[in-house]
C-alpha cells in the first residue's frame, strides 16, 4: 500500500512538473547549393520535435523521404544514392538547450544548443546556438548549423562534386505547442 | 550530303532546342503529385497499423488510402484512430469532428518519439 501510494505520488509529481512542448510539423531545410549551378536544397515540413521545458532537453526526428525537392530526379538521387533512405529512413537529434529557463523566454533569447545528430547511423556532435521565442502559447525555436557530407560517410561522385557545396547549411524552424 | 551554311545553322539550332526541351521536361520534372501516383494500399487505418509494424521500411514513400476515425486535429493535419498522423500540404481548417474519414496520403515512416505513423501530402477523400 505504501509502495502504491509512493508511486502514485511520484507519478503525479512528475506529470505536474515536467512540461513538454512539441510539434509534428517542424520545418527543417538544407542548402548545398553552389552558385551558377542548379540549387541543391530541400525542405522537410514533417519534423517531430519534443522540448522538455523544465530541463531544456530536446529530441528531434525527421524522415529522409519527406524532404521535398523542386526537381524529382534530385529527390530520387538524394534518397537512393546519398542518404540510402530505405536502410536509414530517419535522422535523429538528441540534445540540450544549455541553462534553459522557461520563464525567461517571454522575449526572444538565445541559448547554446548541443547534442548528437545521427544520420545514416553515423553520429556527429553539433554545437550551435538556438533562438527561442514565446509567441502566445507557442514556442518558436530556430537555429542553424553546418555539416559536411563526409561527416556521415556520404560519398559524392566526382562528376557532381562541383555542383554540391562542401558545407551543407541546415536551418531549423520549429513551432512548438504544449503537449497535453 | 552537303549542307549549306544556313542549313547547318538550322540543324544546330534544332538540336539545341530539342536538348533544351528534354532537359526541362524530363530532367527538371517536379516530384510526382499524390493524385497521379499509384495507390499501394487501400483499407482501414486499423488494418494498416499492424502491417507497418511488421516492416515499416517496406511501406516508405508508398501511397495509401486509409479509412479511420478522426481523433484529433490541428492546423497542419489530423490524427486517425489516435495512431496515424496525416499531414496536409497546406494549412487548412478542418471543420468536422469525431467522424469516419477516408484520406489519401504518402506514408513517410513510424515516429517513435510520439509512437505514431506519419503520412504527408494528405487529401481528404470523403
Amino acid at each position: 500500500m505504501k509502495k502504491a501510494l509512493f508511486f502514485l505520488f511520484f507519478s503525479v509529481s512528475i506529470s505536474g512538473f515536467s512540461q513538454t512542448y512539441f510539434t509534428r510539423t517542424g520545418t527543417t531545410n538544407f542548402k548545398a547549393s553552389v552558385t551558377a549551378f542548379e540549387p541543391v536544397e530541400a525542405t522537410n515540413k514533417s519534423t517531430t520535435v519534443i522540448l522538455k521545458t523544465t530541463t531544456g532537453d530536446l529530441a528531434a526526428q525527421l524522415f529522409m523521404t519527406a524532404f521535398q525537392f523542386r526537381v524529382a530526379l534530385m529527390q530520387e538521387h538524394f534518397n537512393e544514392n546519398y542518404m540510402d533512405s530505405n536502410r536509414h529512413p530517419k535522422a535523429v537529434f538528441r540534445g540540450k538547450l544549455a541553462d534553459f529557463n522557461f520563464t525567461e523566454v517571454s522575449i526572444q533569447k538565445e541559448y547554446n544548443l548541443s547534442g548528437i545528430l545521427t544520420i545514416r547511423g553515423v553520429k556527429k556532435e553539433i554545437n550551435t546556438t538556438a533562438t527561442v521565442t514565446l509567441e502566445g502559447d507557442k514556442i518558436i525555436l530556430s537555429s542553424k548549423f553546418t555539416v559536411a557530407p563526409q561527416d556521415f560517410n556520404i560519398a559524392i561522385p566526382k562528376i557532381v562534386r562541383k555542383k554540391i557545396a562542401e558545407n551543407i547549411h541546415i536551418t531549423l524552424n520549429y513551432e512548438l505547442v504544449e503537449k497535453k | 550530303m552537303n549542307l549549306s551554311k544556313k542549313n547547318k545553322f538550322i540543324v544546330f539550332l534544332l538540336a539545341i532546342c530539342c536538348s533544351g526541351y528534354v532537359y526541362y521536361t524530363h530532367l527538371m520534372k517536379p516530384p510526382a503529385s499524390i493524385e497521379s501516383r499509384q495507390v499501394a494500399f487501400t483499407g482501414t487505418a486499423a488494418e494498416f497499423s499492424p502491417k507497418v509494424q511488421e516492416n515499416a521500411n517496406e511501406w516508405l514513400n508508398n501511397i495509401v488510402v486509409l479509412e479511420g476515425v478522426l481523433t484529433s486535429k490541428d492546423e497542419n493535419g489530423i490524427t486517425l484512430n489516435n495512431r496515424i498522423y496525416c499531414q496536409f500540404s497546406t494549412r487548412q481548417k478542418i471543420v468536422v469532428a469525431e467522424q469516419t474519414l477516408q484520406i489519401k496520403g504518402r506514408f513517410i515512416g513510424y515516429d517513435d518519439l510520439l509512437n505514431e505513423l506519419k503520412l504527408d501530402q494528405c487529401i481528404i477523400q470523403k
